[in-house]
């Protein structure tokens, strides 16, 4: 049943992301509602498949890489459709939509071969560090979604090509904001994320940091977003600095999650 | 019952020939009254503003109508008989008329489409006519549904948005960077009329502060002095030397001098955007020749536009508005069909009258004689027998009556109208005298 719910989910996400394209493309507004009802449809398959998972599973499902994406995701959704009901900004949807549906489909992958963690790691620690790691990472994924509108839009006023994209595209300023909002939100989430992740290996492993490629990106990608939060202050890390920075970032916040288990073939996860 | 319009607009008279022809505002009630009184129309209003002069009446017959408010007109015309104003006069009868009025409310027939002042200057017009009691039930109706329509048309098409004039563009455009202008500076450099009108939008938006600076400081102090008084943001005047050092601290620079070369190049903005930490600026350029050397476009973070860019914007706006207006045509063409059918179902309301009329005296006598005759009634016997007529009317009455009304909205049922009559024997609708207005409504 799970299976079932989760694959409307998907779906659902799949038919929205075709819609905001197609609205993209043209002028016309009257396709938002529709992309507005299909989110919220895909959103709420998308939390019954989480309960009965959490169900299932007896703790909050973000114990393998499956349910780790397909939690990430959903936050994702969630906070877009916040910040749509806030600020009425449709467009975000266009973007954050598909990253979420491209998410649950890579989650739809990694199912196969779900493989369970060591039942010593799990715990309440392990818990909050996965959910902590992810919020932050929805955080991220926000700001590099406003990085991309901000990119396109940047390049629509500059080569003063004035199409359905720029009217629809929110101003550089609110792209511009979103991106710092993203990063000020993601980054003590996931300073708080790694560090009970430091924490937690100190009780299992017996050391806080081990020096594992993992472990080293994240402190990496950590100073990075160190960087873009108090540079946007001091060295004018903003505006097209700033979007540049926050889709990079993202890259390689994507890439720690998927790529390095997969390449280098760890046995620890998160 | 005929809506009419006689008038001239842009599009059918120059500007010579409508100024002799145009009614100030406080005088449209009175003129509305001159022309029921002189003319063949039973109700008026006037509609008169820059771009036209339209007279839309509800006459019996339409030609008589046409060329009663013509002769009107011509005499309001000072120094131009009906034959030299003829020419310009446009006529439109029936549905056509319906048509035009719901077209010129929502600013379809404007020289500017979509431009917002049409339907003020509508509602004016029918505020003054109503004063001055010259319109009736027809016209009150068709009226306030033109204005109905014109805010459908705005709510429902895009034909009043985006920017169709140069210096409104600019705003638009910095409204795309910054997106609300609250916390922006702006900058007018020179004294151009054109940056000058721009700097007022810019204002009405709500920019934070202004700076102002001309090679000619005293220019900038009157300007300065202008702004104050009219309300709005605090106004700097800074010196034309020191310009260049004020550049970190504006967002919006409008360059508007009448220097022979550049002004602004890429290195004083660059500069600037480190000095400002990177934020974004928006120069625009209303100058011929150039005051923006146009390679600061290639600056990041600078958004440089010409004159020329803000056209380009302005065209495609036009061209969005055209295409929204033939959307807003499909609109108004749906509601002028629901309006005539109502006016076409007016024609059967004396006709209905008449025929009730008919047969309630028929009822009132009979049972009057039949009372008369049973003297010794108790008050509820009495009772049961007067109800028992209009009981009688209604039921025989409904469906005739529906189908008559049906029958006049779908196609205008003259011959069903004629039919009643005959049967019922009714006298002739212009002796039947004036039907009670108002019976009828929707």
């Amino acid at each position: 049943m799970s299976v079932l719910f989760f694959e409307l989910a998907m779906t659902a996400y799949l038919v929205v992301a075709v819609l905001f394209m197609v609205y993209l493309a043209g002028r016309s507004e009257t396709l938002t509602r529709a992309c507005q009802v299909g989110t919220v449809v895909g959103f709420l398959f998308h939390s019954l498949a989480l309960g009965q998972q959490w169900i299932a599973g007896g703790g909050f499902p973000v114990t393998n890489q499956f349910e780790a994406a397909s939690f990430f995701s959903w936050t994702l959704v969630l906070v877009f459709l916040v910040i749509d009901v806030r600020y009425k900004s449709h467009v975000l949807g266009a973007f954050v939509v598909p990253l979420a549906f491209l998410s649950v489909l890579s989650a739809a992958f990694l199912r196969g071969n779900v493989q369970t963690i060591d039942p010593g790691l799990r715990g309440l620690g392990l818990t909050l560090h996965t959910s902590l790691i992810l919020l932050g990472a929805t955080a991220f994924c926000l700001s590099f979604a406003a990085g991309i509108m901000y990119l396109i839009q940047m390049r629509l006023l500059k080569s003063k090509h004035f199409n359905a994209l720029y009217h629809h595209l929110p101003p550089l300023n609110a792209c511009d904001w979103l991106i710092g909002r993203g990063v000020l939100v993601g980054f003590p989430l996931t300073t708080l994320g790694i560090l009970s992740g430091a924490v937690g290996a100190k009780f299992v492993w017996g050391s806080y940091w081990d020096f594992s490629p993992k472990q080293n990106l994240s402190a990496l990608i950590w100073a990075y977003y160190l960087v873009m939060l108090v540079g946007r202050y001091t060295l004018g890390i903003r505006a097209k600095r700033a979007a540049y920075m926050a889709v990079l970032g993202f890259v390689a916040v994507a890439l720690s999650f998927v790529g390095l288990d997969a390449l280098m073939g760890e046995t620890r996860h998160f | 019952m005929n809506l009419i319009v006689v008038g001239l607009s842009h599009k059918t008279a120059p500007v010579e020939v409508r100024e002799r022809l145009a009614f100030k505002a406080t005088q449209l009630g009175e003129v509305c009254r001159q022309v029921t009184d002189q003319s063949a129309a039973d109700e008026v209003m006037i509609l008169s503003t820059c771009n036209r002069v339209e007279v839309y009446a509800v006459a019996p017959n339409v030609d008589d109508g046409f060329a009663t408010v013509s002769a009107f007109l011509s005499r309001c015309a000072d120094g131009m008989d009906v034959k030299a104003l003829g020419p310009h006069l446009y006529h439109y009868p029936g549905n056509d008329a319906i048509g035009h009025m719901f077209r010129v409310a929502s600013s379809l027939d404007s020289m500017v489409l979509g431009e917002p002042q049409i339907l003020g200057q509508f509602k004016d017009a029918f505020e003054a006519a109503l004063n001055a009691k010259s319109t009736g039930m027809v016209l009150n109706k068709i009226a306030k549904k033109a204005i109905s329509v014109a805010k459908r048309v705005r709510t429902e098409t895009k034909i009043a948005e985006n920017a169709v004039s140069i210096s409104y563009a600019a705003v638009e455009l910095a409204r795309k960077v910054f997106a609300d202008l609250h916390h922006q500076r702006v900058m007018l450099l020179g004294a151009g009329e054109m940056a000058e009108l721009a700097l007022r939008h810019l204002i009405s938006a709500g920019v934070r502060e202004v700076v102002l600076s001309t090679r000619t400081t005293e220019n900038a102090h009157k300007l300065a002095e202008a702004l104050c008084a009219e309300g709005g943001p605090p106004v700097r005047v800074v010196p034309f030397a020191d310009y260049a050092a004020i550049l970190p601290e504006v967002d919006i620079v409008l360059c508007s001098t009448g220097a022979p070369d550049y002004v602004i190049g890429p290195k004083q903005v660059s500069a600037a955007l480190r000095a400002r930490g990177h934020r974004p600026m928006f120069l625009i350029d209303i100058s011929v020749p150039r005051n923006i050397d146009p390679a600061t476009a290639h600056v990041g973070d600078a958004y440089v536009y010409d004159i020329d860019d803000l056209q380009s914007v302005v065209e495609a706006n036009l061209e969005e508005r055209q295409a929204e207006a033939r959307k807003a045509m499909v609109i108004i063409d749906e509601e002028v069909d629901t309006t005539a059918r109502w006016i076409r179902s007016l024609e059967v309301v004396p006709t209905i009258t008449a025929l009730k009329g008919h047969a309630e005296a028929i009822a009132r006598g009979e049972v009057e004689r039949v009372l008369n005759r049973l003297p010794n009634l108790g008050e509820k016997e009495r009772k049961l027998i007067e109800g028992l007529g209009p009981a009688i009317i209604n039921k025989l009455l409904h469906n005739p009556l529906s189908s008559l009304r049906k029958e006049a909205q779908e196609r205008g049922g003259r011959d069903m109208v004629e039919t009643t009559r005959k049967l019922f024997a009714l006298p002739d609708e212009g002796a039947a005298g004036d039907a009670p207005a108002g019976g009828d409504d929707e």
